[in-house]
């Protein structure tokens, strides 16, 4: 079995296990910190919201460490300065459920839509648009969730569902899902929690201590493998250059698996990403002249 | 090259600020859907529980077209709930009735027993309990200007007393009454 294949299943085993620590009926994490640290919370998604939680702490209302949800999200935000976003790249099923079911659909039903609309701008316009949106009164923490909207299916009764709620489903399983490439669209554009991360990691990595995706430029060979790996469309073949943008990476380590050459790498370090495109990483371009 | 550095600076910073109007827009949409699901709150025992009247018309189009029958009415989201406005603890059971299509009953307190609707721990004095009452009627239905009428009613199952009705109403008001 090719070892990117292997690694996908990998992968999948980790998005299972993140399932059961978070989502009911199992939500084994919060549950542990309800019944052995006997913390606040709810036995569901609920308790480990991360979207009202990151919305509570940016916004001033504070977030209260002796509660489940308080615990998780400030492990989400360190563990995305530390380590890259983890959460994203190893536990979420939300994105992962709508990434395996893109898999399926074949390559020309798919858009890559960051080829055509930098995720970046998006993504923390997305956030900063989460931020504000309590202090105008309004509220789309619950509205617009996914991750609810997962819990609802894989309980296999949907309940009563809200137009947000449909219009989620729209737009996470089926226009940024299964016919987007790589199926992480959602992900790319309108999570707010991995726009977060993500803004974590790209000033955490800027330290040598911390995890990060690195590049060495020597080893690579130019195949493009991994940028049609990438779930998240965070590496891009842009005029014959290999541009990475850590802003849209979630560290899932697709890419370092499927690299032939071990030219991408996951450690300390500095990344080497930046010094590539000053050099530019030609992809060649072989002509057919039989047909010319 | 200047003018490519505009470029790089001023679209994205266009896409930024397009999107924070986006969620903007999102919180605003929210509230013009308070009427796709309705809260339940009465204070028990009660004798004239206010009645709920939920018109199908208020649904927006993405509930209208792929669930329009289905209908939450639940405690929680800024409700003030059923609570017990009495001295004395009170066993509650609670019963929907007079409803065309299925009714589910269900709350998240884990003393609710689904199957009789009883809720096995009592109900303290100034306590709330979860409830959810969910209405599954059908599309057929949905196209009569009076769609569906029934009771939610609250009984002590240890005295058999009655300690509150509800009378809910479900109308589409974009059908014309018939005279």
């Amino acid at each position: 079995m090719k070892k990117s294949n292997k690694y996908l299943i990998q992968r999948a085993g980790w998005y299972i296990v993140g399932f059961g620590l978070f989502f009911a009926p199992f939500a084994f994490f919060q549950k542990i910190l309800i019944s052995v640290f006997k913390l606040e919370g709810s036995g569901d998604i609920h308790g480990a919201c991360f979207r009202m939680g990151v919305q509570s702490l940016f916004t001033g209302k504070g977030l209260s460490l002796l509660t489940t949800s308080g615990i998780i999200v400030s492990l989400l935000l360190v563990s995305a300065l530390l380590l890259g976003p983890l959460f994203c790249g190893r536990f979420c099923a939300a994105g992962a459920f709508t990434e395996y079911i893109s898999r399926i659909v074949p390559e020309k039903f798919k858009i890559n839509w960051q080829k055509y609309i930098n995720p970046t701008p998006v993504r923390y316009g997305i956030l900063a648009g989460f931020l504000i949106v309590p202090f105008l009164s309004y509220s789309v923490a619950c509205s617009y969730c996914n991750y609810f909207l997962l819990e609802k299916l894989a309980s296999g009764n949907i309940g009563v569902l809200g137009s947000t709620t449909i219009i989620t489903g729209l737009f996470w399983l089926i226009i940024f899902g299964a016919f987007t490439k790589g199926g992480r669209g959602y992900c790319s554009y309108l999570c707010p929690v991995g726009a977060i991360q993500s803004l974590l990691h790209s000033i955490g990595a800027k330290f040598g201590f911390t995890y990060k995706l690195k590049f060495t430029k020597e080893k690579c060979v130019s195949c493009n493998l991994c940028v049609k790996d990438c779930p998240m469309g965070a590496l891009q073949s842009v005029d014959k250059l290999l541009k990475y943008n850590i802003n849209n990476c979630i560290t899932c380590h697709q890419c370092s698996h499927i690299c032939p050459n071990n030219a991408i790498t996951y450690g300390q370090g500095m990344s080497k990403w930046n010094e590539i495109n000053k050099e530019e990483v030609k992809v060649p371009v072989v002509i057919d002249t039989r047909r010319v | 090259m200047k003018k490519e550095n505009i470029k790089k600076i001023l679209i994205p910073t266009v896409i930024f600020v397009l999107s924070i109007f986006i969620v903007i827009g999102e919180g605003f949409y929210r509230t013009t859907l308070t009427k796709e699901s309705i809260s339940l709150g009465v204070a028990i025992p009660s004798d004239n529980a206010k009645p709920i009247v939920y018109d199908i018309a208020n649904q927006s189009t993405p509930k209208r077209l792929v669930q329009p029958g289905k209908i939450s009415l639940a405690t929680g989201h800024g409700s003030p709930g059923i609570v017990n406005k009495g001295k004395d603890p009170i066993a509650v059971a609670v019963k929907a009735e007079g409803f065309s299509g299925n009714v589910q009953i269900t709350s998240k307190d884990p003393s609710f027993v689904t199957e009789t609707g009883k809720f096995t721990n009592p109900i303290q004095p100034g306590k709330d309990l979860n409830l959810s009452v969910i209405l599954d009627i059908s599309r057929k239905e949905i196209k009569n200007n009076s769609v569906s009428n029934g009771n939610i009613q609250f009984t002590d199952y240890n005295t058999g007393k009655l300690l509150a009705t509800i009378p809910v109403k479900v109308i589409n008001s974009k059908v014309r009454a018939l005279k």
